[in-house]
């Protein structure tokens, strides 16, 4: 419990940092939203009219403080160019990017782990051998190339069994939920293919390194065939280390999803990002980095956490023992 | 086998257990020109050896000789690599190696092994509850309440209080880790202990009352016992018979007392001779050959 507030607070701290680091860095790279939008036969005064209209001309730590005030109450603004508010724009392409990240989490996770512990566990070494070089070369392929070959192989109108939408999200959106699924499919495969790959590999070089361990050898001891030691002991004792994995997989795929959303032509946070850079569209990238760097440290959280529960021996009785070891 | 089945087996494991001057008929292990190659190394070559009922037998031999290697043979705990040729017999059973499901039928029911370093070998998310029940619970289809009692009396017969149940393995100080470690070995009353160095993980002051501990336990069950140390004080006290083995062949088998008294071979001499000195000198755990 001490724990788990502690590590809240250094949550809260390290949100809170984060903001500062967005905002001053926005501040200091050039590009100027107010010229943007004005275009560029403008007269300065219609510039400074729009930098007023946007709170531009305030001094900085007010407009940090509007900022984050906003942030506290959800209200990230208004975009200057596409006229939305920010949040609904982040709302409407995140609905699309995080469902095709844990659909794909879902198939690296459920592909990269049984696969794993058979690269691991296999009775033939000829089996284990192969699985281990289709890992590597699993891992190696790039997403572009992997996804166009899905495309060739499964997408409606082009691929060899068309029988999986290959472009574009339903303009119904989760509306239309069987839909939305559908299109998802296919980009979930690339990247929860190559992803899966890696969390292979690392399952079982984790069940590798377990297999002469004490621990294991005891749980076989006890009674347990070689094979069920290693899964239910070997595999049990590497969950903490799967879930840094899953959790290091997972925020890798928030930026590796971006190039498949484009093969595929979703219309995700990758599309949005680039969009809004473009523009320099401060008001909605200035939220937007926040909200995606602040998920990366919310992950880091979770995984944390997930430690504690899978280990007793990070719990309350070791603290109090060992001291401090969040300082 | 159903659930009565394993029931009554498990009564009678028990109740022999309690009644030791029954079980002092037949054979509880039988080895055969049992050899072991790693890696095109021979680590056991050709061993042949006996334990009987309720019999206590020594093994020793210098660093690197292959004494952990031929408990891990015994209990098919060798390495996937190993190939291993020769018999095995234990329990009736005759084992094949590479027969997985055969040995681990009888590991931790009817041969419970104790190991050198408890602190590695006791699962780190397992309280002291789970990790001396795990044994019952593979190999006997009891109720909760049942289990619980005996981990109970299992605790409190290794001298450990009740409160330490629910503890985990990090919070227990070593001598207390390998008694969790024996009761694990005993709770199901095998016929056979198999114990490889159990205490050079621990301090000397902890290490007698441990040896101690085992040893007594393994008597009043009226198993049979394999016993590995460099404690020839100890091996002279707890074992009736002991074996040499040299880069994985048993050289020199007899009588404990006679053996370190007049051994045969110079290895065996060799081996006596530094451990003599060395327990009467110096702290009597601390060397390797
Ligand atoms: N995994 C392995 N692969 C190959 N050879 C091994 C392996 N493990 C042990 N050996 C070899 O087997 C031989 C016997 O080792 P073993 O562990 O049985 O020695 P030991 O008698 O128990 O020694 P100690 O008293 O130090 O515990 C050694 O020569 C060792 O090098
Ligand atoms: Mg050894």
């Amino acid at each position: 419990m001490r724990y788990l507030i502690w590590r809240l607070i250094w949550f809260a701290v390290a949100l809170l940092g984060l903001s500062l680091l967005v905002f001053a860095a926005l501040r200091i790279l050039p590009g100027d939203v107010a010229s943007v939008m004005a275009g560029t036969n403008a007269t300065p005064a219609r510039v400074a009219a729009i930098r007023s209209r946007m709170g531009l001309d305030r001094s900085y730590p007010q407009q940090y403080a509007d900022w984050l005030g906003g942030l506290l109450h959800g209200n990230m603004g208004v975009s200057a160019i596409s006229g939305r508010t920010v949040a609904s724009q982040i709302g409407s392409h995140a609905a699309i990017t995080l469902p095709l990240i844990v659909l794909s989490l879902l198939v690296a996770l459920s592909i990269g782990i049984p696969m794993g512990c058979q690269a691991a566990l296999a009775g033939s070494p000829r089996v284990r051998s192969v699985l281990h070089t289709i890992a590597i070369v699993g891992g190696a392929v790039p997403a572009l190339w992997g996804g166009l070959l899905l495309i060739m192989l499964f997408g409606r109108g082009v691929g060899l069994i068309g029988i999986l939408p290959s472009q574009g999200f339903p303009d119904a959106g989760w509306h239309a939920p069987r839909a939305a699924l559908i299109s998802l499919i296919l980009p979930a495969i690339t990247t929860g293919l190559v992803a899966g790959a890696g969390i292979m590999r690392y399952t079982r070089a984790c069940l590798i390194s377990m297999e002469d361990s004490d621990t294991v050898a005891m749980a076989m001891a006890c009674g347990m065939t070689r094979r069920q030691a290693m899964l239910r002991v070997g595999l049990r004792l590497s969950a903490a280390q799967l879930v840094s994995v899953a959790g290091l997989t997972f925020a890798q795929m928030i930026t590796g999803v971006m190039v498949v959303e484009s093969l595929f032509n979703l219309p995700g946070l990758g599309a949005m990002l680039i969009n809004d850079v473009g523009n320099r569209d401060l008001i909605a990238v200035q939220s937007e980095l926040f909200l995606l760097a602040a998920f990366f440290l919310l992950l880091g959280l979770l995984v944390d956490l997930m430690h504690h529960a899978l280990d007793p021996r990070l719990g309350e009785r070791t603290q109090h023992v060992g001291g401090e070891e969040h300082a | 086998m159903n659930r009565t089945d394993m029931k009554d087996a498990m009564a009678q494991d028990v109740d022999v257990a309690t009644r030791p001057q029954l079980a002092t008929s037949g054979e509880i292990l039988r080895v055969r020109d049992l050899s072991v190659q790693i890696a095109d190394k021979t680590v056991l070559d050709d061993v042949t050896l006996d334990i009987g009922a309720s019999e206590r037998v020594g093994l020793i031999g210098a660093s690197g000789s292959g004494k952990s290697m031929l408990v891990k043979a015994i209990t098919g705990l060798l390495p996937r690599a190993a190939r291993v040729g020769g018999d095995i017999t234990m329990g009736g059973t005759r084992l094949q190696a590479g027969d997985d499901a055969a040995f681990a039928a009888l590991r931790g029911r009817y041969v419970g092994l104790v190991f050198q370093n408890p602190g590695a070998a006791l699962n780190p998310v397992l309280s002291v509850e789970q990790q001396v029940c795990l044994p019952l619970r593979l190999h006997y289809d009891l109720d909760a309440g049942e289990r619980r009692d005996r981990v109970m009396t299992m605790l409190e017969r290794v001298g450990l209080p009740a409160s330490l149940a629910g503890s985990y393995p990090h919070e227990l100080s070593g001598g207390q880790q390998q008694r969790v470690g024996i009761a694990t070995a005993l709770i199901t009353s095998p016929r056979l202990i198999i114990a490889d160095e159990p205490t050079t993980a621990l301090d000397a002051i902890v290490q007698r009352s441990i040896i101690d501990l085992l040893v007594s336990l393994v008597e009043s069950a009226g198993a049979s016992m394999l016993f590995i140390t460099h404690d020839f004080a100890v091996l002279s006290r707890a074992t009736t018979r002991c074996m040499v083995i040299d880069r994985g062949r048993i050289i020199e088998t007899g009588d404990t007392a006679a053996l370190l008294h007049d051994p045969r071979q110079p290895q065996t001499r060799l081996l006596v001779n530094a451990a003599k000195t060395l327990t009467l000198n110096v702290n009597p755990e601390h060397h390797h050959a």
